[in-house]
Parts: C-alpha cells; sequence; structure tokens
C-alpha cells in the first residue's frame, strides 16, 4: 500500500503479513476498523479524524500481533 | 541496438532462434567499444540524461533509486534476471545473447556503490541463462582488461510468480527464505541490513551500454516480448515505434485485444494502442502501464476469458500465502471469474459479486500480486464481458 499520509497527518496501515485476523482491533476502534469476509482489517485508505485516531490508537496498542501501525502518529 | 532483430523463443520461453549467436567477450568488445572512460560521476550524470527507468516493470528512474545508495554504499548489487513473470523473455535473451553487457551495467554499478559482489538472481531450471553466464564469468576473470572487478555469485530462487519480487529476490540473496517482506518504502526493498542495489536484468544492460557509449551514444530502445499465439518474439523497439509500426515490421497481422504487462498486466483493445508509442513513459502518460514490456496475445488454443480464467488460478496458487486477503481472496476471485466465464448466461450479481470480491483484495497485500491480479481481472470483464450482461 501507498504511503497515504501528508505531513500532520495520521493514518492506519497493516502489516498484513503479521496479521492473523484475530479481529481484536475491530473491537477496539468501532467505526473504524471493519472485518472482511475472512477476518481480516478493513479500515479508511485516508487520514485520520481525531476521534478516529483515538479509536485507532487503541486497536494498535491491542492487536495481539502488533501488527497494526499508525502512520504519522508522534504521541505516546 | 542492443539485438539484431527479433530473436524467437518457444511458447515455453526456450531460444529456438538459430540465427542468433551468443556474444562472448572479445566480440562484445568489438561491438560495443568503449567509446571512453566514464568517471563515476560522470557515469551518474549520464544515466540520469538519458532519462533510464527501472525495466522490472516498475519504470522507477534508475538515478533516483541509485542516489541514496550511492551515499550509503550496498553490500551486494543483484542483477534480477528471474523473469518470474512467465510471458517475458527479454531478460532471457539478454543473458543468453549479451551476458557481458548485463555485467559491464552490474559491474559500473558496483564500482559505484562499493559493492563486494555482484549477484545473478536467476530462477530455478533457467538453465540456458546460468550455462551463459557461468562461461560469461569465466571469460572476464581472466581478461585482463577486466580485472578490476568485484566477484559475481550465480544464485537460484524456486520457480515461483514471485521469485523476481525485488523484496523476495533480496530476501533470498541473504539466504532468507524466498517470500515478499512488508516494506515501507518500495525503493529500498529491504526490511533489515545493508542495503542491496537491484535492478532487472535489461536495466543493468541498459547502464552498460551507457558505460561504453556515453549518454551520447545511447539509444532509448525498448526490449519488449511479443507472446504470439504459437510462438514468442523478443523485438527491440526504437523510440517513436508505435504499437501498429512494430506489428507491420514483424509481418504480423494485429490481434482484436492484446494483454500488455503480462499475467498481471492489463487487456487492451487494438484500436486503443495501435497508433500509440512502445514506449513506457508516454504510455504512462496515457495512463497504461507497459509492466516488463509484454504485449501477449491469445494462445492458438484459447478463448480470451477462458486463458483469463486459467491465468487467474495459476496466479491464485502463486501466493506467497502470507496475507489473508491474497490467501483467500485469490482462490475466490479465480473460483467466481470461472463461474462467471463458463456460465451460459452471465448475471449481474456474479458481476457485482466479482467486482466487490476485487475491492476487497485491492491494495491489501504486502507485496503487489494481488493488485496484479485484480487489474489483469477488471480489465479482462471490461474487454469481453462488457455491459451488456449487467442486463
Amino acid at each position: 500500500m501507498r504511503d497515504r499520509c501528508p505531513d500532520g497527518t495520521v493514518s492506519l496501515r497493516v502489516n498484513p503479513i503479521l496479521c492473523d485476523g484475530i479481529g481484536m482491533c475491530a473491537h477496539l476502534a468501532p467505526g473504524v476498523i471493519e472485518i472482511d469476509p475472512w477476518g481480516f482489517p478493513l479500515f479508511p485508505r485516508r487520514p485520520l479524524t481525531e476521534d478516529e485516531q483515538a479509536k485507532a490508537l487503541r486497536a494498535v496498542r491491542g492487536c495481539p500481533k502488533q501488527a497494526l501501525l499508525l502512520d504519522g502518529y508522534s504521541g505516546s | 541496438m542492443i539485438l539484431d532483430g527479433a530473436v524467437s523463443f518457444d511458447s515455453n520461453g526456450h531460444l529456438t532462434d538459430s540465427r542468433q549467436r551468443r556474444v562472448g567477450l572479445p566480440e562484445h568488445w568489438e561491438r560495443f567499444p568503449r567509446a571512453q572512460k566514464l568517471s563515476d560521476q560522470q557515469l551518474l550524470d549520464a544515466i540520469r540524461d538519458v532519462d533510464l527507468t527501472g525495466r522490472g516493470g516498475g519504470h522507477f528512474p534508475v538515478s533516483r533509486k541509485l542516489a541514496p545508495i550511492v551515499e550509503s554504499g550496498a553490500a551486494s548489487v543483484v542483477i534480477n534476471g528471474s523473469e518470474g513473470e512467465v510471458l517475458s523473455s527479454k531478460d532471457a535473451a539478454l543473458l543468453q545473447l549479451h551476458p557481458h553487457l548485463v555485467l559491464d551495467g552490474a559491474q559500473a554499478l558496483a564500482r559505484i556503490v562499493r559493492a563486494n559482489e555482484v549477484v545473478v538472481w536467476l530462477h530455478e531450471g533457467a538453465a540456458a541463462s546460468l550455462a551463459s553466464m557461468q562461461v560469461a564469468c569465466y571469460e572476464r576473470e581472466r581478461d585482463p582488461r577486466h580485472a578490476d572487478e568485484v566477484p559475481v555469485r550465480i544464485m537460484f530462487g524456486p520457480a515461483r510468480y514471485l521469485t523476481g519480487e525485488a523484496s523476495s529476490a533480496i530476501a533470498g540473496v541473504r539466504g532468507l527464505p524466498v517470500l515478499p517482506r512488508f516494506v515501507r518504502n518500495p525503493a529500498a526493498p529491504w526490511v533489515e541490513g545493508e542495503p542491496v542495489l537491484l535492478h532487472n536484468a535489461e536495466t543493468h544492460a541498459r547502464v552498460g551500454l551507457v558505460s561504453r557509449r556515453g549518454a551520447e551514444g545511447y539509444e532509448p530502445t525498448s526490449l519488449v516480448t511479443l507472446v504470439l499465439p504459437r510462438h514468442r518474439l523478443v523485438v527491440e523497439a526504437k523510440r517513436g515505434t508505435t504499437f501498429a509500426s512494430m506489428y507491420a515490421h514483424e509481418r504480423l497481422s494485429p490481434p482484436e485485444h492484446i494483454l500488455l504487462g503480462g499475467y498481471s498486466g492489463t487487456w487492451l483493445p487494438w484500436e486503443r494502442i495501435a497508433a500509440l508509442p512502445v514506449d513506457p513513459i508516454a504510455l504512462r502518460r496515457q495512463g497504461i502501464s507497459f509492466g516488463a514490456g509484454i504485449i501477449a496475445q491469445v494462445p492458438h488454443d484459447r478463448e480470451a476469458l477462458e486463458w483469463t480464467a486459467e491465468i487467474l488460478s495459476w496466479m491464485a496458487g502463486e501466493s506467497a500465502g502470507q496475507c489473508g486477503p491474497c490467501i483467500f481472496g485469490l482462490p475466490e476471485l479465480s473460483k467466481q471469474f470461472t463461474e462467471f466465464q463458463m456460465a451460459k448466461k452471465r448475471s449481474s450479481r456474479q458481476r457485482r459479486r466479482i467486482e466487490e470480491l476485487m475491492h476487497l483484495i485491492d491494495g491489501r497485500g504486502a507485496c503487489r500480486h494481488p493488485d496484479g491480479v485484480v487489474r489483469m481481472a477488471r480489465s479482462a470483464i471490461e474487454a469481453f464481458a462488457p455491459a451488456e450482461v449487467r442486463a
């Protein structure tokens, strides 16, 4: 996937090789991450709003495979 | 020109042309005399001035890929000659007929990026290319004009489609499993370790030409594999050659459609491309991807949609099996497409289902394998099963 992250924006990415389709992310980020028919995450391929960022961050931290990334996120 | 006219291959990619001879080292120096010895900086400038792009299919500017590696240095320079795209034979033509031109480019780049070795990365089973490259190494080791060159190592990957994918090939060269990696920067397709400079065999040959002739003496041609119903031709197209003039020159009758770019390419009607130049950059301006320079016609014993369904099934089997949407999506797409192709009456429901699947798969793998499959399937439906089946 291309880098869709203009300066100062934050977007979600998944390392699809690490992702095992456990599905925790969809529970942690409802409305931002959905699950495809095979159990793998679907999310907007664009910069996230602040509200979406907060949810996405929970999913990134809670992913058992550490497969989700927040591009452009500089917080801790 | 590099080639002396079209080179014929059989439909399995074996060189069958008895008029073509492999150019050994003494003849190579006669045919490509070194006009001037370029300094490293002069060669870099010349590569930029001729707008050389990567001939593995991406057509990324070579000088932009080089710049950071010239800074950092590289462990190895890799000649990607694995030609995983099964319809392509242009790299085999170069490795088997002009091995020294390819090695010239790689050795010049090895000097510039301070690499300790050149690696020739081949498909298992590429016996003719292997033999040619081995002899070429033997010839160079004994020639004082090549005394300052780094050692060449010849390595094999499995005979799979993704063996030639850049991050797979680099992993293989490092002794790791030959699988695509999740890389963040496509110009630096490795996960860790020292930089590696990898170019397609044709790209190396073109650097070799620039190193011998300078920017002024360089002819901006394109190598093309013409996949015809019963055999193949590797053709060198001069700048300005159109698809129509190339077919006329080879005395071929134009087909109704071509598959441009091979198994991960795009089906296009002949009218759309006939008058366009056979040139990756000019085609990109028209929104058309030339890929690795493959112009394919349907085999003599197949229908276009039937062949497309077979390709999709084969490509699903060539998934590296690492990413969910590719593992599950490609076999499902292949199944749906085959049903669609075989149906007596194609329903709009089938078509919608295929469109949804393609949307789900596209852009979701670590490498571009699933995206290429989707592009090919989508263009086939547009070309051969147009919208009236919606009714």
